[in-house]
């Protein structure tokens, strides 16, 4: 995920617990979801495009996530997108992820239909100013640098992604392959996208706060009700082959401490052992009482260490990283980590553990739902690739996940021949 | 059927009055050894915020690392259980710790689950009044410091920070020490736990709830935390002194390859309390304080110099500064430096017209609101309000005191805090 403005915000998290909403489509195919909370003075407006790095052409990466930015560039009626959201006491942004383009803002809700105007209106039409596009190709540019290649670790996913991925575009980060296929972006390019991806049956409008679903549903129908619908693009991307050997990439950089990754392929968010693969990798590699973590604190081959799901729609990683203590050979400690992965496999989680990994799941759904915009981003989302109640049912899932379960997909997935390693080593 | 009306896309829908907002009043208790204690009821979930903040930032030691690492122990050990086992402990339950140690402050908060506190509150209880430093723990923990230290020294933004810091407070002050990597080599087990025995007692600790908290918890912090089993000794006050005000000053850190540079430029200000503070705190959300101000305007949406710039006023118990930082490819350095000082310059000369100065206030009103909305962000500012020691209506009176900011403030704030005489200007690049 990387954000217009500063990262990190808010991850595109799939945490909810019960929550009751009210669902409406409009004749254009614009899904509108309310969430009436009446505690929230404040309103969270969401606007999630099915349209993410993943419909780039390999030739012009980096396009989604360029392409957000110039949503701020103006659009047929309003010059400035900000000024007038800021005047009203309103704040906002945008993330592009492999999967997805999402538009949030929060504002008083007593202000709520200026967030109507402001979003309906770049969706019909942008202005398609071609100072912005040269502006928003230097920042993005200069973003580029500041985050990817003026780190240590910067270009971590921009060698992981070809490495686990070699025909699905997944293979290329959001941010884009090379500068130059941002360097080289048209203004045919940017209207092409945008009339492609950018329609009412491409998206979903989620409103949480201090609302009534009425009043939003009639926003809605008058603001967005107008924009046409568009139904050319029909989403082809190439499909991951099975991975039939194990795969190792040996990089030096100029950074202090050796670095190790381990990735496997596993399912999309939607499939079914999505759930049982995340408790997965929270039995390895959640907190100080994870089965990775003895490799910290007993065996000291790396002072920290951890897993998770990259979460994607398509098939997506599960992902162990560490970094190595001083010393210590990549060998020894990528050993070390397959043997964790064995005991798994051969002998699977034991009830207290996987109780409390459930549990923990459970109280983060619960913890989240604290925020009305993460709520609205939940409910946009699952609608995006599903449907919204989904979002009640999560819990559930996981909870029905049994040890068997979790031997089964451990032996399926944490093997050999599916795994990428990438030593990432300090010169 | 009525004819719809055709839309008039090219206005703005008439904005709503923003109500103020009605904070949820906070209920006040003591414990038996004089802790006190500040609830705020609210939300919708089933789940409470315990959080005890406690005299024990950097400012109250004199060897470096000491605040963060006293903190971050809490979680690695007590005499019943070690950090792996604590971790198990509250993950079984669902709940959460969040610890950290400032400047001025540490903190430690339990995150849990209304239906477990009972299970959680015992944990949380023991690593606050019953941590042991576990040598293997601090070990990782120090050697987890180091890294991470070498990886930030290879950060131009990093760099800039610590130069900057450093030059405005001095490297003896605790707000501008500067950590080298002897200095982990320098902290044993035995300071560490002198420290945390010292810090981390009722006499230096103030307790903060939020959620929906059990009328049985509340009941109950008395007989976990009220005791005088962890009272601790009245401690004097800490005292620094901090370098004469300064006079203008550019400073260069060399970073050979990289292909940013990172701005930081200011100076040294005050706390929260002072009268300044609040319209300057204005005039900077103008300049540099949101995604509209001008520095992002200029550099950001009109040059595409960078990714991003920003300014901030920053309090600090017993001072505070203002400091611009920004990322700009490295050729473009000397230009950007130009648009910056051509920017306070601007805001030196020439008051702000009503409209813009309207619209940060508009945008500051509004997140002003999302500062208040909901009993977590409330304690926030709660606790913000008690740390700087100010009125008991200085949440509430927000949007008044907002009001009262004029244009001709705005600029006398320019004038009278950032002249360029005073402006410290650090750049870190190749």
């Amino acid at each position: 995920m990387i954000n217009r403005k500063k990262s990190g915000l808010l991850p595109p998290s799939f945490n909810c617990f019960m929550i009751e909403f009210e669902k409406k489509t409009l004749s254009n195919g614009l899904r509108v979801i309310v969430h009436p909370d009446p505690t929230s003075e404040i309103a969270a407006l969401n606007l999630v495009y099915d349209v993410g790095a993943r419909d780039e052409d390999p030739k012009r990466t980096g396009f989604a996530h360029l392409f957000e930015h110039l949503m701020f560039g103006g659009s047929a009626n309003i010059p400035e997108f900000d000024r007038p959201l800021q005047e009203v006491g309103g704040e906002n942004n945008a993330f592009t992820t492999n999967d997805i383009t999402n538009y949030y803002m929060t504002l008083p809700a007593a202000n709520l239909e200026t967030g109507f105007w402001l979003e309906s209106d770049r969706m019909l039409n942008l202005a398609f100013s071609e100072k912005s596009l040269e502006v928003q190709r230097q920042v993005v540019i200069e973003e580029f640098k500041q985050r990817y290649l003026n780190q240590p670790y910067g270009d971590l996913w921009m060698l992981l992604r070809p490495l686990i991925y070699k025909q699905h575009p997944y293979r290329w980060p959001t941010i884009g392959q090379e500068v130059r296929h941002i360097e080289e972006a048209t203004m045919a390019d940017v209207k092409e996208f945008f009339h492609l991806h950018y329609r009412p049956n491409r998206a979903v409008l989620s409103v949480v706060g201090k609302v009534e679903p009425n009043h939003v549903f009639e926003l809605a129908e008058k603001w967005f009700g107008p924009i046409p619908a568009d139904t050319h693009y029909q989403r082809q991307l190439a499909q991951e082959p099975e991975q039939k050997a194990y795969r190792r990439q040996e990089v030096e950089r100029e950074v202090p401490v050796n670095s190790f990754h381990l990735a496997f392929h596993m399912g999309g968010r939607n499939e079914e052992n999505y759930q049982t693969v995340d408790l997965i990798s929270d039995l390895l590699g959640r907190g100080k009482s994870s089965r990775l973590y003895p490799l910290v604190r007993e065996k000291q081959l790396f002072s920290q260490v951890g897993a998770f799901v990259s979460g994607s729609l398509d098939p997506g990683v599960l992902m162990v990283s560490g970094k190595l203590q001083a010393g210590v050979a990549f060998d020894d400690a990528e050993k070390a980590v397959w043997d964790v992965l064995h005991e798994l496999s051969t002998q699977g989680p034991n009830d207290e553990e996987l109780e409390k990994v459930i549990n923990k799941v459970e109280s983060s759904l619960v913890f989240a739902e604290i925020n009305g915009l993460n709520k609205a981003m939940n409910l946009g989302s699952f609608e995006l690739h599903g449907d919204a109640g989904d979002i009640n049912h999560e819990i559930e899932k996981y909870r029905q996940v049994s040890k068997a379960n979790i031997q089964q997909q451990a032996t399926q997935v944490l093997r050999r021949e599916n795994a990428s390693s990438l030593w990432y080593k300090a010169l | 059927m009525s004819s719809v009306p055709i839309l008039d896309r090219s206005h703005a829908p008439a904005p709503g009055a923003i109500a103020n907002p009605t904070l949820t009043p906070v209920q006040q208790l003591t414990l038996d050894n004089g802790v006190p204690v500040y609830i705020i009821e609210g939300g919708t979930q089933e789940v409470t915020r315990i959080e005890f903040a406690f005299e024990a930032g950097t400012w109250h030691s004199n060897q470096k690392l000491m605040a963060g690492t006293a903190n971050a122990m809490l979680t690695e050990g007590t005499s019943e259980l070690n950090g792996p086992e604590l971790s198990a402990r509250l993950d079984g339950y669902g709940a959460f710790i969040q610890n950290e140690a400032s400047r001025d402050v540490a903190s430690i908060a339990l995150y849990t689950l209304n239906r477990f506190w009972q299970e959680t509150l015992p944990v949380f209880e023991s690593m606050i009044k019953d941590s042991k430093v576990p040598q293997t723990a601090l070990d990782i923990y120090l050697n987890n410091r180091r890294q991470s230290h070498l990886v930030g020294q290879e950060k131009v933004g990093v760099l800039a920070r610590q130069a900057f810091s450093g030059q405005l407070f001095g490297e003896d002050h605790p707000y501008g020490q500067q950590v080298d990597l002897e200095d982990y080599d320098a902290v044993s087990r035995a300071v560490v736990m002198e420290f945390y025995q010292k810090r981390y007692t009722a006499r230096q600790a103030s307790l903060f709830i939020a959620g929906k908290p059990p009328k049985a918890l509340i009941a109950a912090l008395n007989h976990h935390f009220g005791g005088a089993d962890w009272i601790g000794e009245h401690s004097a006050p800490f005292e620094y002194r901090l370098p004469d005000p300064q006079q203008a000053l550019s400073i260069e850190v060399n970073k050979s390859g990289a292909l940013q540079s990172a701005i930081r430029l200011g100076r040294r200000l005050f706390s929260k309390n002072h009268p300044d503070y609040f319209p300057l705190q204005v005039t900077n959300t103008l300049l540099g304080g949101y995604f509209g101000s001008r520095l992002m305007t200029n550099l950001r949406e009109d040059k595409g110099l960078t990714y991003g710039i920003g300014s901030s006023v920053v309090p600090l118990r017993h001072s505070g500064y203002f400091f611009i930082s920004t990322e700009v490819n490295a050729d473009a350095t000397a230009q950007a430096l130009e648009e910056i000082y051509k920017e306070i310059g601007k805001l030196r000369e020439t008051s702000p017209d009503a409209k813009e100065l309207e619209r940060v206030k508009n945008y500051l009103l509004g997140a002003f609101l999302r500062s208040v909305s909901g009993p977590f962000s409330q304690l926030e500012q709660l606790r913000s309000r008690l740390f700087f020691d100010l009125p008991e209506n200085y949440i509430e009176s927000f949007p008044k005191r907002l009001q009262a900011v004029t244009s001709d403030q705005v600029q006398e704030m320019a004038n009278r805090y950032w002249q360029e005489a005073h402006l410290i200007q650090v750049v870190a690049g190749p």
